[in-house]
């Protein structure tokens, strides 16, 4: 005999094939377990680099400020490194630096770390950082012109580069990065390759053509796939891309 | 028109209900968050807020998905998905609240830690709106997060009775553009970046399922809605009494006028309209229980002598006259009362 089933919804007891719609909740949430695990499987393998914030300590070095303030330090592996100075947020450090501090310091913040790129989080208020009379003097390094290149890439924060944010690169990405050149962080230059962006840990900082930090007039710029046209120059353990803002082309 | 208001009525189904898609997020959120977490080493996992912000943004996008369904499944096969349609405002505000964790943490992600509010870093650091790939695919997901929030706030049957059935059902019909700019939101954001096969393929297979449900449902609503014409008395030919199964009813689409609901209750026919006052659910496609006709959708009920919901409610739905001759079931197309057209 035919069963004129009919659902009401506010019955105690609505006549519902119960065994189904048990079934059916069950198989509709393992699908969406087992869907969320292909989705989760399938994303791209993020930038390796890591930010502990909570491990705070005392860097020494010798203070440098331009094109970014820098600590040249050997603290980090007893070689003799570039960390770059920033806060914990979005902002540059460089309104916070004393005026007329200069050479060794001390200072205080958690390290942020991709290979051999390294960046310091200072940590929050004034004393961050303080004169370092006994501190080694480390010597500038020199500058080696490694010629023209042209390369194709995508230009971003250093800070999300370096570990800050995983993976800290591509169009999810592209407002943090042009809210990190607006607040003055360093830039890097993430080389493309093979059409994928973020796989190498050696890429370079990107500065403007005389060797100095770009303005804002980045930010448009910033987060986008583009071509550079500019010269590659060593300096100590940092490798830079210069080039004008004239020399970017968007793709 | 009066209405009355009562408390939610928390049935065992509505429990059961409310409990297992809630799982179902958990479930979902929990597997993505480990399975990410599991798949790279710790120093190269992507970091957790970023995790967090993909599993809402994943859920929310997937739940949509099973809310746009439902509708038309209920009318392809109603007996299985009817009792999903039941309690599909829950799912829609919980879509909401999912979609809002996500676009909370983004923001708070990407925005935040700067001196610029990140209200404004959401909606102005990015003007390329003539571009593609660096279109600003954020302005997308704010426009659909305020179409749900409108849908959510509203989703009580307060809302329904003050903005009327037909309003509250064209706002909710925003549901739809409100897809279409979350799929906006996800091709020209995450998926410029995320270039896995399954992200483009998922997209797309969920774009032509919920297009295909809708389209199957429309034509068969189509096939149904081929428009009767009255004899010369004014009188529309139903059918055959025996034709029609005892407490449903046949649906009749007259030349102009709302469709009329023609039920039989053992040998005597009664003629209302089609649409609920509810939410315009096909009460042609309910049954009679209790001698009322009842709404597949949510089980408004109304008596067929004379239209009104049993006391202490207070809706009224137009009634026909019908004419049993022969065996054979006429209905008047002029509804009995015109101040109450649904």
């Amino acid at each position: 005999m035919k069963t004129d089933r009919f659902f009401v919804g506010w019955e105690t007891a609505p006549d519902i094939n119960r065994r189904g719609f048990a079934l059916g909740a069950v198989a509709l949430t393992l699908g969406g377990a087992g869907l969320a695990a292909a989705l989760a499987r399938a994303q791209s393998l993020p930038q390796s680099g890591f930010w502990d914030q909570g491990d705070v300590r005392d860097w020494r070095g010798v203070l440098q400020r331009a094109p970014y303030p820098i600590l040249r330090t050997t603290d980090i592996d007893g070689v003799a490194r570039t960390a770059f100075l920033t806060t914990s947020g979005k902002t540059s450090v460089a309104p916070r630096l004393p005026r007329d501090l200069e050479g060794p310091v001390l200072v205080r913040a958690s390290l942020i770390r991709r290979d051999d790129a390294i960046m310091l989080a200072a940590i929050d208020g004034a004393d961050w950082i303080a004169p370092d009379p006994g501190g080694a003097r480390l010597a500038a390094p020199a500058e080696e012109d490694l010629g023209p290149v042209f390369a194709i890439g995508e230009i971003l924060d250093a800070k999300c580069w370096f570990g800050a944010m995983r993976p800290g690169f591509g169009k999810t990405h592209k407002a943090c990065a042009a809210l990190c050149a607006r607040g003055g962080l360093p830039l890097a230059f993430c080389v493309s390759r093979n059409g994928v962006c973020g796989e190498a840990s050696d890429d370079p900082l990107f500065l403007d053509a005389e060797g100095r930090a770009h303005g804002r007039a980045i930010i448009p710029y910033v987060g986008d796939p583009v071509s550079v046209e500019g010269r590659l120059v060593r300096v100590g353990d940092v490798t830079q891309l210069r080039a004008s803002l004239n020399a970017i082309r968007r793709l | 028109m009066g209405h009355v208001y009562k408390n939610v009525q928390w049935t065992p189904f509505k429990k059961a209900y409310d409990l297992g898609f809630a799982a179902g997020v958990v479930a979902f959120i929990a597997v993505f968050v480990a399975a990410s977490l599991v798949s790279w080493p710790a120093a190269q996992t992507i970091s957790i807020p970023q995790i967090l912000i993909r599993a809402f943004g994943a859920c929310a996008f997937g739940l949509l998905h099973v809310i746009l369904l439902i509708g038309p499944l209920a009318r392809l096969a109603p007996q299985a998905f009817l009792p999903l349609l039941y309690n599909r405002r829950h799912l829609g505000v919980a879509c909401f609240v999912v979609a809002l964790a996500h676009a909370a943490l983004a923001t708070m992600w990407y925005h935040g830690f700067s001196d610029l509010n990140p209200l404004v870093s959401l909606l102005a650091s990015n003007p390329r709106y003539a571009a593609i790939n660096g279109f600003p695919f954020e302005a997308l997901g704010v426009a659909a997060l305020l179409i749900l929030f409108v849908m959510a706030a509203t989703s009580h049957d307060f809302w329904n009775a003050n903005l009327g059935p037909g309003v509250w059902k064209a706002l909710h019909m925003a549901v739809h553009p409100a897809y279409a700019l979350l799929a906006g939101h996800v091709l020209l954001g995450a998926l410029q970046t995320e270039q896995a096969p399954l992200y483009a393929g998922l997209t797309g297979a969920g774009a032509a399922l919920v297009v295909a449900a809708h389209l199957a449902a429309g034509l068969r609503q189509m096939r149904k809605d081929r428009v009767q014409e009255p004899l010369s008395d004014a009188w529309i030919r139903v059918g055959a009494l025996a034709d029609i199964e005892d407490k449903r009813a046949v649906i009749v689409t007259p030349p102009s006028g709302a469709q009329i609901a023609v039920f039989r209750d053992g040998e005597t026919v009664h003629a209302i309209s089609n649409y609920c006052r509810h939410q315009g659910g096909p009460l042609g496609e309910g049954r009679i229980i209790d001698g009322c006709v009842t709404c597949p959708w949510h089980g408004f009920q109304y008596r067929p002598e004379d239209g009104r919901s049993p006391p202490p409610y207070a809706e009224q739905v137009p009634i026909f006259r019908t004419r049993l001759e022969q065996g054979i079931v006429f209905v008047h197309p002029d509804p009995e009362f015109a101040d109450a057209r649904a």
